[in-house]
């Protein structure tokens, strides 16, 4: 086991694991660094929950290697890790009491039950499970049940911590405040959070940095702002928030950072976001419907005729549909600033910022997720 | 930077899981081999021989109790069919204080030693008049076949979705039609795998058999009086026509249980 | 689903179920008739015959306990009995830790053909009860297997008697017999513990024995214990493999009982040892009950 000067905590090279005829998880490249909260993003068999296994030493990747503080530890197995999962289902013994449950981790490390029981004691205080200690699975509820299966990751005072899909059986309510009870416990304690989710919402108000990953592969690392704005592909953009897509064709590249897609013999002025894109390419234009402005009161440098086609109240704001051509774009106005006169078949403008524009090239349309 | 995957079988558990399977299968071996052999040892193999078979293909008494044995075991295995299934509909959908112990005294055939059951109905027969005969052969086997067939019955009964009934309900259909075309397709193989498992133990029964028959001998009764005279090649020679007919109702139902798992 | 009980065509203005209750108690009719007369009514015949005693060629109608005073002042009664337990116990304990470890590869180290692998040990039971033992007398008799096998290599000049015809004989067939049944509840209990639950002792740092000794082995208790259990009752009540490789020494109460209803022709007095064996299985069997798992209990 090579000791490799790192600063990062936590390192996937090349990593790929291979079920049957699947690419489970696709050569993937993660770099984590101490006291980070750091999302796995995706949907359903993306692969994120596969990625976790093998940090934690549950899964062997086929390809690649994993290193934890510099070590390489692809060949160690999950017991002599120092990574400790919150599993999904929670994984509480059901022969044990919560107490036993916790304390199972420190027997393993041959610590007996007199030195074990204050740092049992302080970590069931830490998830608000005090009172909890002779009860048994079946007697707890869910959230409590949650909050063992976190009591007893966290007993060992792990560097790493790995959770996979922790909430996703909770109510929304129950699900806000273990949020909470989560973040504030990775930062005062300091330790590393690798989050696996499908929800967004979750993953951009607790991560620091986010990896959104799509059958196997991972598309984009970045902080939630950079994911939300700079889409690398079509996939995030698609994935993260709502997005309007247009089809269109490249007229033209300047050597600043604006590229000219002609959609509909409209011509959009976009920023060049680093694509793979050239003259007369099939391209996929993206706005976010928070930045379409409609009747916009200041001069943008995209502007196009168009009708209403729906208005939609969504209380602090109206999802405003308009259509040209055979364009449809959304746009999210402040109900302050709606003009509640406009009806549908009604002609505005709309208009947007090249800052503002995405453009990913139509072979990406594939990737993106499609709710049909 | 590949791994190679091997599958080490040769682990210590692997190595013992082999030994196991042999020592499972060798008595059953054994059995086959010596019924080739024209000695009755096996040292010094002398020889391959089917002159046992052919004896017992000869051998009349011998046939006519293979045949009491199917008849036996056809009805026996006919009657439970109707009152086991009948049984299972009772034990899920009928509601009645004291399942449990319903379902613990059903149980009673399969779990109690042969040797009570044999004494029990032996002294019902004594009390009632009757002649040990194939009728007292048959009541003793019923009296097992039939929770072999309720509790498979049952447990396919019980999984199953009434959505399907009410919906046919709901279209039109009888109670009767409804049982017919809907009910019974879907436990057909629950029925057909517990009756050819009730046909395989009533066919091999000796235990309860032994204690109610009178004249009238089913094939291992024949084959159990055949051993009193120490062990002739011939008992190797039915024991191994008995074991490949075993052999091959086991995959039979192996077959009906794999199909039973794709539903 | 309750809408769904609300049906059309209703002609009462009822809410009815599908099934209406005096449906499915007809559907009862044959079973409870099958209970009385194959199942109750023996038994209590038996409780009764057990009562009487035998007078001459006949049985008197007076009731009496004398037949179990008998037993249990009998030396020589008391002695098979203890002597079937012990037995009993020595074959089921072997076919418990004769089956586990098969029971625990298959359940945890395979994943392809296991259900092929199971049928392979639950098959045996299918292939004849009698030819089994008639094969464990061709292993172990004077010209079987294992004695032939010797004398041919030369490492022994006569056969070695005492494999049949004693406690041993029976003991190792019972357990041969005992291991399907004790498989079946085994393998269940196993195969039913989650996965989740092996990769969480593994992340929280047991390896392959502490995983095994803390978590698998409690959770296959009950599925230990039917299984055991089971095996004690089948082997306890077992007569003809003591009559078949028992001889003198491997007495079993089982060939006490039968020669009652045989030669020695005291039918109350084997009705007597019938429901004393039939009162220590009840009890086994209802602390399998409370105690063992669900499963098991029937050929599944």
């Amino acid at each position: 086991m090579k000791d490799k000067e790192s600063k990062w905590q936590v390192e996937l090279v090349e990593v790929t694991k291979i079920y049957k005829d699947t690419i489970a998880v696709n050569n993937c490249n993660i770099k984590i660094k101490a006291g980070e909260f750091f999302s796995l993003l995706g949907p359903s068999g993306c692969g994120k929950t596969t990625t976790l296994r093998i940090i934690a030493g549950l899964e062997e990747p086929d390809e690649g290697k994993v290193f934890l503080e510099g070590r390489d530890v692809t060949n160690v197995p999950a017991h002599r890790r120092n990574v400790n999962t919150v599993f999904q289902d929670y994984a509480i013994f059901p022969h044990m009491s919560v107490y036993d449950n916790v304390y199972f981790p420190l027997k393993m490390r041959k610590i007996s039950k007199k030195k074990a029981d204050p740092r049992i004691k302080r970590v069931l205080k830490l998830v608000n499970l005090e009172g909890f200690e002779k009860r048994y699975s079946s007697q707890v509820s869910g959230g409590q049940r949650q909050r063992v299966a976190s009591a007893r990751a966290l007993v060992n005072e792990p560097r790493v911590l790995l959770l996979d899909e922790p909430l996703g059986a909770l109510d929304f309510k129950l699900r806000v405040s273990m949020q909470k009870v989560l973040k504030d416990i990775q930062r005062n304690l300091n330790i590393t959070f690798i989050y696996v989710t499908h929800d967004q919402t979750e993953a951009i108000t607790m991560s620091d940095r986010i990896a959104v990953m799509s059958q196997g592969r991972i598309h984009q690392i970045g902080t939630p702002d950079e994911i939300y704005n700079n889409p690398a592909t079509a996939f995030v953009a698609s994935f993260i928030g709502e997005m309007n897509f247009l089809e269109g064709l490249v007229a033209s590249i300047s050597s600043s950072d604006t590229v000219e897609v002609s959609v509909s013999n409209k011509n959009i002025l976009c920023k060049n976001n680093d694509q793979k894109i050239s003259l007369n390419d099939g391209v996929l234009v993206s706005i976010r419907p928070e930045k379409v402005h409609v009747n916009p009161l200041q001069s943008l440098k995209n502007v196009i005729e168009a009708e209403i086609s729906r208005i939609v109240f969504k209380g602090n704001n109206f999802e405003v549909t308009a259509k040209f051509d055979k364009c449809e774009v959304r746009s999210l106005v402040d109900y302050k600033v709606w003009d509640k006169s406009q009806k549908v078949g009604n002609r505005v403008k709309i208009g947007w910022n090249p800052e503002d524009v995405q453009v990913f090239p139509i072979s990406m349309k594939k990737d993106m997720i499609q709710y049909e | 930077m590949k791994k190679e995957r091997r599958k080490f079988k040769f682990s210590p558990l692997g190595i013992y899981a082999v030994l196991a399977y042999s020592f499972l299968y060798l008595p059953l071996a054994v059995v086959i081999v010596f019924s080739f052999s024209p000695t009755k040892s096996i040292v010094g193999f002398s020889g391959f021989t089917t002159r046992w078979y052919i004896k017992l293909f000869n051998d009349e008494a011998l046939i006519a109790a293979l045949i009491h044995s199917l008849q036996v075991s056809l009805t026996a295995v006919s009657i439970a069919v109707v009152v086991g299934t009948s049984g299972a509909f009772f034990l899920v959908r009928a509601n009645f204080p004291g399942k449990q112990l319903f379902r613990s005294l059903s149980q009673l055939p399969l779990i109690l030693p042969g040797i009570i059951l044999g004494i029990a109905l032996l002294i019902l027969f004594m009390n009632l008049g009757f002649e040990l005969s194939m009728f007292s052969i048959l009541m003793g086997h019923v009296c097992f076949t039939t929770p072999v067939i309720m509790f498979q019955v049952a447990s396919r009964l019980q999984r199953l979705p009434r959505s399907f009934e009410y919906a046919a309900k709901d279209l039109g259909a009888t109670p009767v039609k409804i049982f017919w075309y809907v009910t019974l397709p879907m436990i057909r193989t629950a029925i057909i795998g517990g009756a050819l498992l009730a046909f395989t133990m009533s066919f091999d029964e000796i235990i309860i058999t032994y204690f109610l028959t009178g004249t009238w001998t089913t094939l291992p009764v024949f084959i159990y009086g055949m051993m009193r005279f120490g062990l002739s090649p011939q008992v190797f020679a039915i024991s191994t026509v008995v074991l490949t007919f075993a052999m091959v109702l086991i995959v039979l139902m192996a077959k009906f249980t794999a199909v039973r798992e794709e539903l | 689903m309750k809408s769904m009980k609300e049906l059309p065509n209703n002609k009462r203005g009822k809410k009815r179920v599908l099934f209406d209750k005096p449906r499915s108690y007809i559907m009862g009719i044959p079973i409870i008739f099958w209970l009385l007369i194959i199942i109750i009514t023996p038994v209590i015949l038996m409780l009764i015959m057990s009562f009487r005693q035998k007078v001459g060629y006949d049985i008197s109608n007076i009731l009496t306990l004398s037949n179990y005073l008998e037993i249990l002042k009998k030396p020589s009664y008391v002695k098979i009995l203890l002597r079937s337990f012990r037995i009993a116990l020595i074959a089921s304990t072997l076919a418990i830790f004769a089956s586990y470890p098969l029971a625990y590869y298959i359940s945890r180290k395979i994943r392809k053909g296991r259900h092929l692998l199971f049928m392979l040990i639950i098959a045996p039971l299918w292939i004849s009860y009698l030819v089994r033992i008639i094969a464990w007398r061709a292993i172990l008799g004077n010209k079987g297997l294992i004695n032939s096998t010797l004398m041919a290599l030369g490492l022994i000049k006569e056969p070695l008697s005492f494999l049949l015809y004693n406690q041993f004989a029976v003991a190792i067939t019972l357990t041969y017999i005992s291991i399907p049944f004790v498989f079946i509840p085994l393998y269940t209990a196993l195969e039913k513990i989650p996965v989740n639950l092996i990769d969480a002792a593994r992340d929280l740092g047991a390896n392959e024995f502490h995983t095994f000794i803390n978590v698998i082995l409690p959770l296959c208790i009950p599925g230990l214990l039917t299984g055991f259990m089971l095996a004690f009752i089948i082997s306890l009540g077992d007569y003809i493999i003591p009559m078949q490789l028992g001889g003198t020494g491997g007495m079993m109460l089982g060939n006490i009982i039968w020669s009652q209803f045989g030669f020695a022709f005291n039918w109350p007095l084997g009705a007597a040892l019938g429901f004393i064996l039939f009162s220590i299985a009840a009890v086994i069997l209802a602390i399998t009950q409370k105690f063992g798992s669900r499963e098991g209990m029937l050929y599944e």
